[in-house]
């Protein structure tokens, strides 16, 4: 068993009154691949809030490395090399797309302590990994939506982070800028086989393509967790989330 | 003694006073996110009406009633034509189209009416009560009362009636307002008539006092910012608390410090309460949403 | 859409350079750096020949111009970048403007009431951003608006520094035989020269690294902080660099119009700086030195026809226009008309 990377213990978020997450354990060690799928408003984006430093957790402890992380902020956790995407790209709208990329990878200078030369290496690479390398000089709202969602994953991936946290990165793409999705986070493992990801997806067989554990979450809380196979069979998973009669490989988008 | 009682109860009286130029920026603030700079503006427009009817010899309640259709029209205008079709801009856009209309009827007042004081009618200026050494005149009780009233009044609007909890629903979800019945760019029209005929009531109590020039109403509506502020934007009862604490303060400043330093506490309070309690002492937090 | 499998050429199936070249008109930063620079030096050439050969009222409203150009150069960074709503832009100069008229007052010489002006306006500056960056919006139009709008009477109650209601008359510096004020060529080269100078450090500046750090923050605020920027540093460097600017503007105001009351210093005066900066385009130098001129001469030369007082009019009709027209402003029609052809023939 390797050491956690990663810890999440017993985390709870509460807004006001109510509960958006309650006790989820959640850990990451180095090349473990975890997908996170449940219903909307189950908890999801607020764990990965959470696990960034965006929300301050009310309960529970989260750890980096053994050592507690609880009160640094999403900058400090960033330097510490864990990254993550959001859901609607947040890109600069006066920086063209390789400028947004090196954000990160000027991130991944500071985590990394390595040189500017390397620093363009690790843009190009990534803009050339998730297939931004043609719209490198293109401004956001310039280029095409896929173009602005691979572009807010490979802005991450520019950090070679240590633990990358996607946020639905596969929502609003087609079915073939999907695959290239795939095929990209692939390829990208392949080179960096030691980076624990966390994946928030709706599309469950993108999920299990790239991730082979799972953890449900219902309302807060974890319904299920293990190896994807088993977790997608779980009968209780299928109820409340999946419907009955689902047959996953048809789930082209859930919820 | 005498000096802080006086502080005290007139700051209470005008107070409320800035409680409703307060509400009057609420109203707009609600529907649409921004305020409007342009408030005293509209008031002084009005209140130059108010002024030459008066002076043809008018009674004072044409003269009042007249100022506060005057505002709402004046004020309906400028949101249909100007200010609401510049929302597309973004509110800050708004915003800052509220200040070029608001810069351009200082202009036109200067160039046409000029920019000297002028007195204007007082609902009263008789002694009606006097509390320990402080006497009030008609005007400030008759102020205190009608404010009260509207304040109160608008606040149970906004919790009771259908367009007020429409207006709610604008500002947070305008298709939960389409669902409604009312069309968010109508309420926002309305808000904009309502908040013209505020302007004209403020207006009608302070240029008594203050005598009317271009700028007098606004230098009012700057204390109605600070008492939104201070009180929070979204509770009618903490503008009416916050004005208060604000009235009496900046008298307190004006007579024990020095009265040049009035604007300056002014601002010191509204950046205290933003940077310690963003949504204001009596506002709830807003969620923050990723 | 492909992105992987045989993309076009470019985005737009447009040669890369016109690409660049487009981006670069939109943003304000990129390829046109060169094209920028040699268009505020021939505006400067421009500004210096009619202020030298015109008669003296020119060579003031020039002067003057140039001055409020200086202040709006760093109330743009504010604009421009963070998107912000900077109401007090005046209050920065009245900060420079005293600071000078009081150091000159007590007999100090003009090096070390230029190096005071710089001391007090960062650390006032930086007093007022503190606070300042932690509101955004509408916050930080209300809270800057409040100051702008205390200014004036905090001026009348500092009346030790600023002579009060009747004012304070600056003793003007003599270097070598020559009085500086208002009449002086000299004080035009030097506000020109002083221009040129900020504005190619504003735009060498917004073109690094820094600048693109800075778009982060002000268009991509989640992303920033979630990549480890620090968000309210670079923002209180920002405000500090205006408030930097705003004084140096307020010094040579000081010695340009000899005399300060309190009264100039109005929300109105910080308003038409604001206006003057959208004009000329926030993120144009050339834009802010227009925007400048328009703020600085508009006032004298409409007087004829209207009391000074209705320039609120033009301001109004003015900001109105701006903000109808988008955020590119004159200064990007000018370079729309200038150095981006040159640019794209040099290109072929």
């Amino acid at each position: 068993m390797t050491a956690d990377l990663l810890d999440g213990s017993a985390v709870g978020m509460r807004f006001g009154g109510v509960h958006a997450l309650r006790e989820v354990d959640v850990a990451l060690q180095p090349g473990r691949r975890l997908g996170l799928i449940g219903p909307n408003g189950s908890g999801k984006t607020t764990l990965l809030n959470v696990l960034s430093g965006v929300y301050r957790a009310t309960s529970g402890a989260i750890h980096f490395r053994g050592r507690s992380i609880d009160r640094l902020g999403p900058g400090a956790r960033a330097r510490l090399g864990i990254v993550r995407t959001f859901q609607h790209p947040q890109l600069a709208a006066s920086l063209t797309i390789a400028e947004n990329v090196r954000l990160g990878a000027a991130l991944g200078r500071r985590v990394h302590g390595s040189s500017a030369a390397e620093e363009t290496a690790r843009v190009d690479a990534a803009l050339e990994l998730f297939g931004c390398a043609a719209y490198g000089e293109g401004l956001p709202d310039e280029v095409p939506y896929g173009v602005r969602k691979m572009a807010e994953v490979a802005r991450a991936a520019a950090v070679e982070p240590v633990v990358l946290l996607l946020d639905e990165p596969a929502a609003g793409l087609s079915r073939e800028e999907r695959s290239e999705l795939i095929e990209a986070i692939e390829r990208y493992y392949r080179e960096h086989p030691q980076t624990a990801l966390c994946l928030v997806e709706h599309d469950v067989p993108l999920v299990t393509a790239l991730c082979p554990e799972l953890l449900v979450l219902a309302a807060g809380q974890a319904l299920a967790s293990g190896p994807a196979q088993e977790v997608v069979r779980d009968e209780q998973v299928r109820v409340a989330y999946l419907g009955e009669n689902v047959e996953l490989k048809d789930t082209e988008e859930v919820g | 003694m005498d000096l802080f009682e006086t502080s005290l109860i007139s700051g209470i009286v005008s107070g409320l006073l800035y409680a409703l130029a307060g509400v009057g920026l609420v109203v707009i603030y609600r529907v649409s996110g921004y305020v409007s700079f342009a408030q005293g503006d509209i008031a002084a427009v009005a209140l130059y009406l108010g002024f030459w009817l008066h002076q043809g010899g008018a009674p004072y309640l044409l003269v009042a009633a007249s100022v506060v259709v005057a505002g709402a029209v004046l004020g309906g205008l400028i949101g249909r034509f100007v200010v609401v079709p510049m929302e597309r801009f973004g509110i800050l856009a708004a915003a800052m189209a509220t200040i070029a209309v608001g810069i351009t009827i200082q202009g036109m007042e200067n160039a046409f009416i000029g920019g000297e004081a002028r007195p204007f009618p007082s609902a009263g200026e008789s002694v009606a009560l006097t509390i320990g050494s402080v006497s009030l005149t008609w005007a400030d009780v008759i102020s205190f009362l009608v404010c009260g009233v509207i304040v109160a009044a608008l606040a149970t609007g906004f919790k009771r009636t259908r367009v007020g909890i429409a207006m709610r629903a604008v500002h947070d979800n305008p298709s939960a307002a389409e669902m409604l019945g009312v069309a968010s760019v109508s309420l926002k029209r309305m808000s904009w008539i309502v908040s013209g005929a505020l302007a004209g009531v403020t207006g009608l109590f302070i240029a008594p006092v203050y005598s009317l020039t271009p700028t007098s109403v606004n230098a009012i509506v700057v204390f109605g910012f600070a008492a939104i502020v201070v009180g929070g934007f979204d509770s009618i009862a903490g503008a009416v608390v916050a004005g208060m604490v604000i009235g009496v303060a900046t008298n307190l400043t004006a007579a024990y410090i020095n009265p040049d330093l009035v604007t300056t506490s002014l601002f010191l309070m509204l950046v205290t309460v933003l940077l310690i309690r963003p949504q204001g002492l009596f506002g709830r937090r807003p969620m923050a949403r990723v | 859409m492909s992105t992987t499998r045989a993309a076009p050429a470019t985005t737009n199936g447009r040669p890369p350079r016109d690409e660049r070249v487009a981006a670069s008109i939109r943003t304000g930063r990129g390829i046109l750096l060169p094209g920028r620079i040699l268009l505020l030096v021939l505006v400067a050439i421009v500004v210096l020949i009619a202020g030298m050969t015109g008669d003296n009222p020119l060579k003031y409203s020039l002067i003057i111009g140039t001055i409020y150009a200086i202040a709006i150069l760093g109330n743009n960074a504010i604009t421009g970048t963070l998107g912000e709503i900077n109401l007090a832009a005046g209050a920065f100069m009245a900060i420079g403007a005293y600071t000078a008229s009081y150091t000159l007052s007590r007999g100090w010489g003009l090096a070390t009431v230029v190096l005071a002006v710089i001391v007090v306006s960062l650390l006032l500056g930086l007093l007022i951003a503190i606070p300042t960056v932690r509101l955004s919006g509408l916050f930080t139009a209300l809270a800057t608006f409040a100051l702008a709008y205390a200014v004036p009477d905090l001026a009348l109650a500092l009346s030790s520094i600023t002579g009060g209601d009747a004012g304070t008359a600056i003793t003007p510096p003599i270097i070598g035989d020559t009085l500086i004020d208002g009449s002086a060529t000299e004080l035009l080269i030097a506000v020109v020269v002083l221009f040129v100078v900020l504005a190619a450090v504003n735009l060498w500046l917004f073109s690094r690294s820094i600048g693109s750090r800075l778009l982060t923050v002000g268009e991509a605020p989640h992303a920033a902080r979630s990549f480890g920027l620090r968000p309210s540093l670079l923002k209180i460097a920002v405000w500090t660099w205006a408030a930097l600017l705003g004084g140096i503007a307020g010094l040579c105001y000081a010695l340009a119009v000899g005399f300060l009351n309190p009264t100039v210093f109005t929300v109105f005066l910080s308003i038409s700086l604001l206006a003057g900066g959208l004009v000329g385009g926030s993120r144009s130098v050339v834009g802010a030195w227009l925007g400048g001129l328009l703020v600085g001469t508009l006032p004298p030369n409409i007087q004829s026809v209207v009391p000074a007082s209705s320039t609120g009019i033009v301001f109004g009709v003015v900001l109105l226009a701006a903000l109808l027209a988008g955020s590119g402003g004159l200064g990007q029609l000018l370079e729309r008309g200038t150095i981006a052809p040159l640019m794209r023939r040099k290109g072929r």
